[in-house]
C-alpha cells in the first residue's frame, strides 16, 4: 500500500495532468483465488443472483451496454476473461453504482477459477 | 537551538536530495534493468518482436455522439441507462446454450509496441520502464486518432494485465492513469510477479459503449517479462 501511494506521488510529480484509472485505486484488494475455492462457488446458487441483480440493468438487451449481455450462463462465460479483470481492477460497476462486496467478488472470481461451470 | 535547525535543515536537505534522486530514476525510461519499484533484472522484457499490421488500410473515424440515445446520459455506457430496481433480465442462471456463435469481445493481441486498436479507430504507441519481474513498471503510451492523427485526449484509459485468464497482475485495481500532455498517458504501478508472456490492453473511453464508431477502444500487446 505504501508503494501504491509512493508510485501515485512520483506518477504525479513526473507529470501532472490528468488522472484516471480503476474505480477502486486505493481500495481493491486482490481477490482472485489460486486455486478453486472449498466449497466451490456455484452458478446457480452464488453467481447468477449477482449478475441479475447489478449487472443487467445495463449489459442486457435494450439497455447501455447492450452489446455486452451478461443474462445468461452462456453469455457470462462466455466473457469470463474480461469478467475476472473488471471485477479484480473494481472498474465494475463503476461508480455511482455502490462497489461489489468482497462476498460477491469473492463468488464471482471463484467461480471462474474453478472453470466457470454451469452448475 | 541553532544546532537543532543546522541538524533539521541537513535532515530535510537529505530528504530533499533522496526525493529528487528517487525521482529521476521513477522518471527515467533507460536506468539499465531497474524499474521504479527497485526490481532488477540483466535483460530487461519488453514487447515481442514483430510488427502488427490487422488494420491494413481501414480508418474508423470516431463519431463522439455514436453513443447518444443508447440509454443514458452521454451514451456513458455502463453508467447510463439504468433500468430501475427490478430491471434485470432473469434468464441467469437458466441457460445453458452453447454460445458459440457471439462475437469475441477483443481482437487479437498484438506483438510490437505500436499498433491499432481493435477497431481501427486509433493508434497506440508504447513505451515502458525497465519490465523485470516484479512491481513498479509505468507504461506509458501515446493515442492518435487514425482519422486524422491527432492526439485522442481525455480519454480516461484503463489497464488489464495478466498473464493467464485467471493470473492477473497483483494490484490491478491500484493502476493510475495519468495524461501527462494531450494524448500522452502513464499507467502504472504494473507489477509483473512471475515471468512469461503477459497481455497489457488499453482500454479508451471504457465507460461509453462500445460500438464500431464510438470512442470506446481497446488494444492489447504481448509483453514478455524475463
Amino acid at each position: 500500500m505504501r508503494s501504491g501511494v509512493g508510485a501515485l506521488v512520483l506518477l504525479a510529480a513526473c507529470g501532472g495532468g490528468t488522472s484516471s484509472g480503476a474505480g477502486g485505486a486505493g481500495d481493491c484488494p486482490d481477490e482472485v483465488p489460486a486455486t478453486c475455492p472449498v466449497p466451490p462457488p456455484t452458478f446457480g446458487a452464488n453467481v447468477a443472483p449477482i449478475f441479475n441483480s447489478v449487472c443487467t440493468d445495463c449489459h442486457a438487451p435494450g439497455q447501455a451496454a447492450s452489446g455486452q449481455p451478461l443474462t445468461s450462463y452462456a453469455e457470462i462465460s462466455q466473457r469470463k476473461d474480461a469478467i475476472v479483470l473488471q471485477i479484480d481492477s473494481c472498474r465494475m460497476p463503476p461508480a455511482p453504482m455502490a462497489p461489489l462486496t468482497s462476498d460477491e467478488r469473492a463468488a464471482i472470481l471463484g467461480w471462474i477459477v474453478c472453470g466457470a461451470p454451469n452448475n | 537551538m541553532v544546532k537543532q535547525l543546522g541538524s533539521w535543515t541537513g535532515t530535510l536537505g537529505f530528504i530533499m536530495l533522496a526525493g529528487v534522486g528517487a525521482l529521476a530514476v521513477s522518471c527515467s525510461s533507460s536506468n539499465g534493468g531497474t524499474n521504479s519499484n527497485g526490481a532488477t533484472c540483466d535483460t530487461p522484457g519488453g514487447p515481442v518482436a514483430g510488427t502488427d499490421a490487422h488494420c491494413g488500410s481501414t480508418v474508423v473515424t470516431v463519431d463522439p455522439h455514436a453513443c447518444n440515445g443508447m440509454g443514458g446520459a452521454g451514451g456513458m455506457g455502463a453508467m447510463g441507462g439504468m433500468a430501475g430496481a427490478g430491471g434485470g433480465a432473469s434468464s441467469a442462471g437458466g441457460n445453458s446454450g452453447a454460445g458459440g456463435m457471439m462475437m469475441p469481445e477483443y481482437g487479437p493481441t498484438m506483438v510490437g509496441s505500436a499498433g491499432d486498436d481493435d477497431d481501427c479507430k486509433y493508434h497506440f504507441a508504447w513505451t515502458s520502464t525497465p519490465i523485470c519481474e516484479g512491481g513498479g513498471v509505468t507504461v506509458t503510451a501515446k493515442v492518435t486518432a487514425k482519422a486524422d492523427g491527432k492526439p485522442v485526449t481525455g480519454a480516461a484509459p484503463a489497464l488489464d494485465v495478466f498473464l493467464t485468464e485467471t493470473h492477473v497482475a497483483p494490484g490491478l485495481g491500484q493502476i493510475e492513469a495519468h495524461e501527462t500532455e494531450a494524448g500522452t498517458y502513464t499507467l502504472g504501478p504494473i507489477d509483473f510477479d512471475e515471468p512469461g508472456r503477459w497481455t497489457i490492453r488499453f482500454h479508451l473511453f471504457e465507460l461509453m459503449c462500445d460500438t464500431p464508431t464510438s470512442p470506446h477502444g481497446h488494444a492489447a500487446f504481448y509483453v514478455d517479462v524475463p
